[in-house]
């Protein structure tokens, strides 16, 4: 290579890197002096309205498509009306495609019989027993409502994401296509490359700020820091990950020295609520990037990080919670009592083990909006990174936090009715399904004294109606007996 | 395959049919159908496998899966329902349900909770009542001369949403 080329060649690796400098400064300005200012430019807001008609369009257009195809092929009126291109024939579009609250499930026999008339005759009661079952066998054939809870759920319409969310929507026209491959290349070329900046500017904030405040002696100066340091933080990661949360009934946010339970979906339910106000966490420790992360956490903010073999001496946890409530300068103490990512369609069994420590808890509802990303975390089938990809690449994450009035445990309340109670409150608030599954089902099968159980209950409706017919026996006997005298 | 199935209803079930079958080999094994947590708790299940599987292999191919679950199907008519139905009793497929056949479909609903004495107490008086040639067991025109009286409307109940 002569002179001359190697110039050149320096010469354009100089403003390709002055660029980059560049583009990182700016987007790090961006979304670091809101970020510490706690402000919105609205951007994101702006964006997410845009996205909004692009997928009503697109949607719109699959549908105009298969009407056609459906007219031409049998001439069938076409099931769909035209939309108009409104709010409210997207959030219509919004409502995720199937939730199925059956009231057949066979978790619903213990309700469902409690209600079922004693007096019927035995014959008759017995072949009914046999149909739910049966039914209900069949329904779970056909969809069952555990399994369901740990997919992605599907959405009635197309955002551009997946091409295989439908098959029907397999088949692109053109112009399908070129809006289609616009939105891919905003996706992983401007989009991905911008959130991987701020969230590296976000780890390299954490670190700096939290690092400092842990030496920090004086002790309301470090409290003080440490709720900036804490908040910053969360801010600069829910730019990073394009997210817009909607938080609704503020006055009821958690304060210091508490419990705040929420169902679960994903890691970044953390981040979620975090960006309204630090909570302190706990879990298990973990080893590798999120055993690093989870160490940087704890410089500066008491969270509880449990070992593994700790977490099984259930005095142990016990103890270190109510210890963590006592004291009003500790954050709430954020729990997700599902113990596993659900599919945000609804709310699984809570354990019993956080609300036996604390009798005072805040619930809070998240409810993410399927249409601009699967905040989903199928653990089972993603490793962390290859999830943290899809949420960058997705549009953005968008969530509604409903905030909910604090919840006392009544007195001779057992824990699991308490637990019980909250769920069915945050399932209420965030428009989820309440469900009796227990979370571990998503990696482990039933166990047998749950299959147990169903047969008690059904053996203990067959006692109490035979103890029914038996009394009734007697009162007729009485009854002829004395007409007899 | 007779089914009452259009090509849409179809496609979805044979989605989850290729869902259910795990190890892939095309047709459900009784534990595949067992690894979903509602059917692993439903006490009629062995009776329903039993019943889709009308080769008697011990699994359910799609086309006994589609058959099996069509009778199920809104479009099904009343006498295939209650067929059904039948068959859960009918263990020994005789074409009648007897004493024994009841006790047993009872004992698998409740296991071991309930005394015998107390189960073949609802079966002699279920018997009795629904026997009306004094043969000591039920046929299928006396089942469904029990469920008709019963006024439970037994096969709108038999209607799942594919």
């Amino acid at each position: 290579m002569t002179d001359d080329q190697w110039d050149t060649l320096l010469f354009w690796m100089e403003i390709w890197i002055k660029s980059v400098l560049w583009y990182c400064l700016i987007i790090s300005l961006l979304s670091l002096v809101p970020a510490i200012l706690g402000k919105e430019l609205g951007f994101r807001r702006k964006y997410i309205d845009a996205l909004y008609l692009i997928f009503n369009w697109a949607t719109q257009h699959m549908i105009d498509d298969k009407t056609t195809k459906l007219e031409e092929n049998s001439n069938e009126a076409p099931r769909t009306k035209k939309r108009l291109i409104t709010k409210e024939a997207m959030d219509e579009l919004t409502s995720p495609e199937t939730i199925i609250d059956r009231n057949r499930s066979i978790s619903q026999l213990g309700r469902l019989r409690r209600e079922s008339v004693l007096e019927r005759p035995d014959h008759v009661q017995i072949v009914e027993d046999v149909v739910f079952f049966l039914s209900s066998g069949i329904e779970a054939i056909v969809e069952d409502e555990v399994t369901q809870c740990f997919h992605s759920q599907q959405i009635r319409g197309w955002n551009l994401l997946a091409r295989t969310n439908n098959y029907s929507f397999m088949n692109l026209g053109l112009r399908m296509s070129i809006v289609w491959i616009g939105g891919f290349a905003w996706r992983w070329m401007i989009i991905f490359p911008w959130r991987l900046v701020v969230c590296i500017v976000g780890c390299l904030w954490m670190m700096i700020t939290m690092s400092i405040v842990s030496v920090i002696g004086h002790h309301s100066m470090r409290l003080k820091a440490a709720y900036w340091a804490n908040i910053v933080t969360y801010r600069i990661y829910t730019r990073a990950l394009g997210a817009v949360v909607n938080y609704h009934a503020v006055e009821n946010l958690p304060m210091n020295g508490s419990v705040c339970v929420a169902n679960h979906t994903t890691i970044l339910d953390v981040i979620t609520l975090s960006n309204h106000r630090p909570y302190a966490l706990i879990g298990q420790s973990h080893g590798g990037a999120l055993g690093w992360w989870q160490k940087r956490l704890a410089r500066c903010t008491k969270h509880i990080w449990f070992e593994r073999t700790e977490l099984r001496d259930r005095q142990i946890v016990t103890n270190k919670l109510r210890e963590h409530c006592a004291d009003s300068d500790n954050y709430p103490l954020l729990i997700f009592p599902e113990g596993t990512c659900v599919n945000n369609t609804s709310v699984l069994q809570f354990k019993k083990g956080s609300f036996e420590a604390c009798d005072r808890v805040y619930p809070v509802a998240i409810k993410y909006n399927p249409w601009f990303g699967d905040a989903y975390w199928n653990s089972s089938q993603y490793g962390m990174m290859h999830y943290l990809m899809r949420v960058f690449t997705s549009w953005a994450i968008v969530a509604d936090v409903y905030y909910l009035p604090v919840m006392h445990r009544r007195f001779s309340e057992s824990p699991i009715n308490f637990a019980n109670r909250c769920k069915s409150e945050i399932a209420q608030a965030g428009g989820l399904v309440d469900r009796i599954w227990d979370g571990q089902l998503k990696r482990t099968r039933v166990k047998q004294g749950q299959k147990d159980e169903i047969k008690e209950d059904l053996a203990k409706i067959l006692d109490d109606r035979l103890v029914y017919k038996r009394k009734l026996d007697k009162k007729n006997s009485y009854l002829s007996s004395e007409e007899e005298s | 395959m007779c089914s009452h199935f259009d090509s849409d209803e179809i496609a979805r079930l044979g989605k989850r049919f290729k869902k259910l079958d795990l190890d892939n080999s095309g047709s459900l094994s009784v534990d595949e159908f067992m690894s979903l947590p509602e059917l692993h708790q439903n006490p009629l299940v062995q009776r329903v496998i039993e019943i889709f599987d009308q080769d008697g292999n011990g699994e359910v191919d799609f086309k006994e899966f589609i058959e099996g679950v069509s009778q199920f199907s809104v479009k099904g008519d009343k006498d295939s329902k209650l067929k059904f139905a039948f068959q859960i009793y009918d263990m020994d497929k005789d074409g009648f349900i007897s004493n024994g056949e009841l006790f047993q479909v009872l004992k698998m609903m409740v296991g071991t909770n309930l005394k015998d004495t107390q189960l073949q107490q609802i079966v002699d008086k279920t018997i009795i009542y629904a026997d009306q040639d004094g043969d000591g067991k039920i046929s299928y025109t006396e089942f469904c001369a029990l469920v008709d009286s019963s006024g439970l409307d037994v096969h709108k109940k038999m209607v799942v949403d594919v």
